[in-house]
């Protein structure tokens, strides 16, 4: 997860309880540290890939756009499933992400129910692997 | 001369092939600084304006029929900041059917002085120099355009990113007051649980006054100069078509008399008209709304008019109603932020046209807008 809101971080890891998820959440709390973590995922045999990313766009040093591309361009990671997660619409930001490859796009809600809903997109991204 | 041209933008060009009308005028311009560039037919002329020219000197028959017409097509693709001044010169003597004919083929070439030859140096100076004093203005406008289109664009750009950036705190608020409802009741006392229920709905109005805001900046940013015509009852249609929900929720029935094509974008037509019915379905009295939209041409300009049987305006608010986040009820009694004329207003605006309304409180209201025909 790279995600630099801890607000949002709880809710997430709430949602993945919710919903049951067996997984195991590392978040990285700006871009930087999210493509040097894709590298070190890359080259390092004894770390593995993640199954998922959850994205937010909105990420301090790198952005979301740069994470994804980084990404996309690793050898080793470039086919796990992204989920972008975004604070608002835009169909700009949309349209781009899907360029870019990302698998769904989570709109954060503004109440709690709607936010759980992230689960079960997760599940859903995972179970198709 | 200012900076805002170039090189090119400040010479003369003269197409004068016949003797030695074209070095002699290029020496008299010169005297006074002005630089010049021969060119020896149409097309010669229509590649160096494409580069940048202040205006340009024919003689009256340097080119043929078809010469003066792609001439005139290039000067009729100016932007519309540009209105390139030509010079013509005329033959002495007294006018005939044959150059009668001629004047009237050379008119098409828009911003056309004649100047009989053979033309006094002063007379030549003084008549280039008020064309170079025009042709300066006309830049001068297009740089302050170019301002314009980018401070709008940054203005934006702040908008966006403002809203985008506020969205994310608000939503903490939003979801964390409610989960301290949810997990916590048992703790909190009944006053308590109240505050957090303001809280709460605080943040939720903020969210929707933020992304109405947005809406409105993204509203028709820049003046907009259309030349395409589009037909208004797609853009009515469309609408509609938004707002088929509360139209059937609330049996409201919509009527329209044929619409005209008009020079307006089609997104920028279905929000003034989704506005505008919404509200009357929204203000209603207790009667199925009914709504009629209709349009005639005046001065110019097609005049929209949206009726309704609703509620009624006060005349004193008549004006007010339009500014942001304007509103004349409470909250709980119709929802909204009260950004929708607002917008309306925008974007007529954009289009130097007006929108205001007739009204009577209880006898429903007709709200009228004007765009260009």
């Amino acid at each position: 997860m790279v995600e630099d809101n801890k607000a949002d971080v709880f809710l997430i890891k709430e949602a993945v309880a919710f919903h049951n998820l067996h997984v195991e959440l590392h978040v990285v709390e700006d871009g930087k540290l999210a493509i040097d973590y894709i590298n070190r995922a890359g080259e390092d045999a004894d770390a593995p890939c993640p199954s998922l990313c959850l994205l937010d766009l909105n990420m301090p040093i790198h952005n979301g756009y740069e994470v994804l591309r980084h990404l996309r361009e690793n050898e080793r990671c470039k086919d796990i499933p992204v989920i972008i997660m975004t604070s608002s619409e835009s169909s700009h930001d949309r349209a781009e992400m899907k360029r870019l490859g990302a698998d769904a796009y989570f709109h954060k809600p503004l109440t709690y129910d709607d936010f759980l809903q992230i689960g079960d997109l997760i599940k859903t991204l995972l179970a198709r692997r | 001369m200012t900076n805002t041209a170039s090189r090119d933008e400040e010479r003369i060009l003269i197409s004068a092939p016949r003797g030695r009308d074209a070095s002699l005028i290029a020496e008299t311009l010169s005297m006074d600084g002005i630089a010049t560039v021969c060119c020896p037919d149409a097309t010669a002329l229509v590649n160096l304006l494409e580069e940048g020219a202040a205006a340009a000197i024919v003689a009256e028959e340097a080119f043929s029929r078809d010469g003066v017409e792609s001439v005139a097509r290039w000067l009729g693709s100016q932007p519309p900041w540009s209105d390139l001044p030509i010079v013509v010169l005329t033959s002495s003597g007294r006018p005939n059917s044959a150059t009668r004919k001629k004047a009237q083929e050379l008119e098409a070439l828009g911003n056309v002085t004649f100047l009989e030859r053979p033309a006094r140096p002063d007379t030549l100076r003084c008549s280039m120099r008020a064309s170079l004093r025009a042709r300066m203005r006309q830049y001068e406008m297009r740089r302050r355009q170019e301002l314009l289109t980018r401070l709008n664009m940054d203005l934006e750009q702040f908008a966006h990113s403002a809203s985008h950036d506020l969205q994310e705190p608000l939503r903490n608020v939003a979801i964390y007051s409610e989960l301290l409802t949810r997990r916590y009741a048992s703790s909190i006392d009944r006053n308590g649980l109240e505050f957090l229920e303001h809280v709460r709905s605080g943040a939720l109005r903020m969210q929707s006054l933020v992304h109405d805001l947005l809406a409105y900046t993204q509203a028709a940013s820049i003046e907009e100069d259309i030349s395409e015509s589009r037909e208004a009852n797609i853009a009515l249609e469309r609408a509609l078509s938004n707002l088929m929900e509360s139209i059937s929720q609330s049996g409201t029935c919509v009527t329209s008399d044929p619409l005209p094509s008009v020079r307006i974008r089609e997104v920028h037509l279905q929000q003034l008209f989704q506005n505008l019915i919404g509200n009357a379905i929204k203000y209603r009295r207790d009667q199925p709304p009914r709504v009629h939209v209709s349009a005639k041409k005046k001065d110019g300009n097609w005049l929209f008019s949206v009726e309704d049987n609703g509620i009624g305006i006060h005349p004193e608010s008549k004006e007010q109603i339009f500014g942001v986040f304007k509103r004349l009820h409470t909250n709980d009694k119709y929802a909204g932020t009260g950004i929708g004329l607002a917008i309306c207003q925008r974007i007529a605006e954009r289009y130097r046209g007006r929108i205001w309304v007739e009204s009577e409180p209880g006898k429903g209201s007709t709200f009228f807008f004007t765009i260009p025909a």
